[in-house]
């Protein structure tokens, strides 16, 4: 077979798949009514199909052509284009299956194949077949028969099914065929939450995680950080004198705290209880950046919105508006609800890389991964963020609040250990006052001022006291 | 999906056949390309399984009767590849024939080739160059 590979036109499923679909294999997309089997496989069919690379799409009882076609119009992938010049199409098996059987829907099918000639074939879907069977012989007769043929005339097939994981272990299919790969979706504290997971792939490496996806107006949009937010090992900017590059902030007097400056690459917790500053310091770093070193800065924020931020720094004197207006600073406000986290994930890697941002501001980090319950995928997922930023040689703050009495460093206590350094906001009651303190508590391969020093906020910015 | 068409096999087939041909008459000829297609089947058999094997043929034999519509009587079987209509049909234009058999023996090695990764193409190759037609030696003496 001339091409080994095919891409799949689904956004990081190839990056799954270590480089798309093995070309002549045969594999069952399994799942529940509504899981985006379908969609899935037409998504794939429409960005391969074209007149020297036909599909033929096989329909059996479970959806009408007609049904199919009437959904299908509504995603972006869909081409008419390609129906009509024959590089799609579509052939109902209903009728020959419910009157004459097994036997002659292989004879139909592979009638279509010989005339068509498909370069890919998916059977929508083929779980009826089990139905339709008389017995587990014929079953696997038809199956094996089904998957010879196909392979016989070189077709990159899918079958779709609703195929349980009991099937998986002893449906005869799964004896025959290539590559499973399972879709489901279900509620998780009100929210739906759909995985797709590559169970087995033959003729390639693949991840074997389970990856979140949405259904969206373009098709299935798979959200693979695993796969495809990676440390890219020995890109380390360096220095002249060969040491890391490193980035000064030009916030009061902050730079002499942080001796030689922060290696470009590193990530840093700020944390803090409410009303320390942590916001605040965050938004200087960004329009410092911007305006004394042009370096470009990226604000995510889950709390306060855009239009906040942004009177927030006019009330502080910066001119933040100029560096807006530059393409130099970006504020993105995603509220809390709205969240998800992989999905939100992939989104600032995509912002990062089409801005060329120089420094991250995630606020709150601890907002971001609110709603995971376990501290080994906050820890995680907090790593994820870190690897944005190192990928994009820059400098990221992730703000992290922290109960008020507590003697954690971070809300999960778990992000201290995969960032690179942390600066400690406190406050304490100095008479009838508060007072606000910064610390430099960890940055690592630098070596920084230590001890608390009173921090105030003031037209200008924040002003930091050495004592 | 069209067959990807390697040189290697027209060129392995035209080699076996430059070493066979030239002392056969042309009735002989498209026998001969018979017994290869079947020597090629027959040697399949030993890797792959009889139902793929027959649809591997049933392939080759579709794809090279849309170009040589005179194979149209030949039959593919669980038994293997049946001739008999083909070699029975009155005023057959020999040298057409030798033409289709010849694309059918290529288009077979080439299904071969492809579905199984060139895996068995060394095999079928040595497998053709040990098919000859041995005259018989009254006809020889001749």
């Amino acid at each position: 077979m001339k091409d080994i590979r095919v891409a799949t036109g689904v956004r990081n499923l190839d990056e799954i798949l270590c480089g798309g679909l093995p070309n002549g294999t045969l594999t069952v997309f399994a799942g529940t009514p509504g899981s985006g089997k379908t969609i899935l496989s037409q998504q794939i069919a429409f960005k391969n199909a074209s007149p020297k690379r036909r599909v033929l799409f096989f329909q059996t009882l479970s959806e009408p052509t007609a049904k199919t076609l009437r959904y299908l119009k509504q995603f972006s992938f869909f081409d008419q284009k390609k129906l009509d010049d024959g590089s799609v199409q579509f052939v109902d098996l209903g009728d020959i299956l419910r009157t004459e059987g097994l036997e002659k829907a292989l004879s139909l099918l592979m009638t279509h194949v010989k005339r068509v000639k498909p370069f890919f074939v998916i059977v929508d879907s083929f779980k009826i077949f089990e139905d339709l069977a008389k017995s587990r012989e014929e079953l696997r007769k038809f199956s094996y028969e089904v998957a010879i043929n196909l392979m016989g005339w070189e077709c990159t097939t899918l079958l779709l099914g609703e195929f349980s994981q009991k099937d998986i272990e002893t449906n005869p299919l799964f004896s025959i065929i290539d590559g499973i790969v399972s879709l489901k979706h279900y509620a998780e504290a009100g929210e739906e939450q759909r995985l797709l997971q590559v169970i087995k792939m033959r003729g390639t490496d693949h991840s074997r995680d389970e990856h979140t996806f949405t259904i969206t107006p373009s098709g299935l949009e798979i959200y693979a950080p695993r796969v495809t937010i990676r440390r890219i090992p020995g890109s380390d900017i360096m220095s002249k004198n060969n040491g890391p590059a490193r980035a000064k902030l030009r916030i009061s007097n902050l730079d002499s705290l942080l001796g030689e400056g922060i290696p470009y690459g590193s990530s840093l917790l700020i944390s803090g209880v409410a009303g320390t500053g942590k916001t605040i310091l965050s938004l200087e770093f960004i329009y410092r950046g911007a305006k004394d070193f042009g370096e470009k800065g990226i604000f995510f924020s889950f709390e306060e919105t855009a239009e906040r931020l942004i009177t927030c720094a006019r009330n502080m004197g910066w001119e933040i508006d100029d560096q807006i207006k530059k393409g130099n600073i970006e504020i993105v406000y995603i509220p809390q609800t709205e969240i998800q986290v992989e999905k939100h994930l992939l989104m600032m890697k995509d912002r990062i890389e089409l801005m060329k941002a120089k420094r991250v501001v995630i606020d709150s980090a601890s907002v971001f991964v609110h709603k995971i319950k376990d501290p080994q995928a906050v820890r995680e997922k907090i790593f994820q963020l870190g690897t944005l930023v190192q990928m994009a040689q820059g400098i990221g703050l992730f703000v992290t609040d922290v109960h008020y009495g507590s003697n954690k460093i971070s809300r999960f206590g778990v992000e201290e250990t995969v960032v690179d350094g942390i600066i400690l906001l406190t406050s304490s009651e100095v008479g009838l006052r508060r007072e606000r303190f910064l610390e430099i508590y960890k940055l690592r391969n630098t070596s920084h001022s230590d001890g608390r020093h009173k921090m105030l906020i003031e037209q200008g910015g924040v002003r930091l006291e050495k004592f | 999906m069209t067959v990807h068409r390697s040189d290697a096999h027209a060129t392995q087939v035209d080699l076996w056949a430059s070493r066979n041909i030239k002392n056969l008459s042309a009735e002989e000829r498209p026998q001969l390309y018979a017994k290869a297609i079947q020597a090629i089947e027959r040697r399949s058999l030993n890797t792959l399984s009889s139902v793929t094997v027959l649809v591997i043929v049933d392939r080759a034999i579709h794809e090279t009767k849309e170009n040589f519509p005179l194979l149209t009587p030949i039959k593919s079987e669980a038994e293997g590849i049946d001739f008999s209509a083909l070699f029975d049909k009155p005023d057959m234009n020999y040298e057409e024939l030798e033409g289709a058999l010849r694309a059918l023996l290529i288009e077979l090695l080439n299904v071969l080739g492809n579905i199984t990764a060139d895996v068995l193409t060394v095999p079928l190759h040595k497998e053709l160059m040990d098919v000859t037609i041995v005259k018989k030696k009254n006809r020889e003496r001749k």
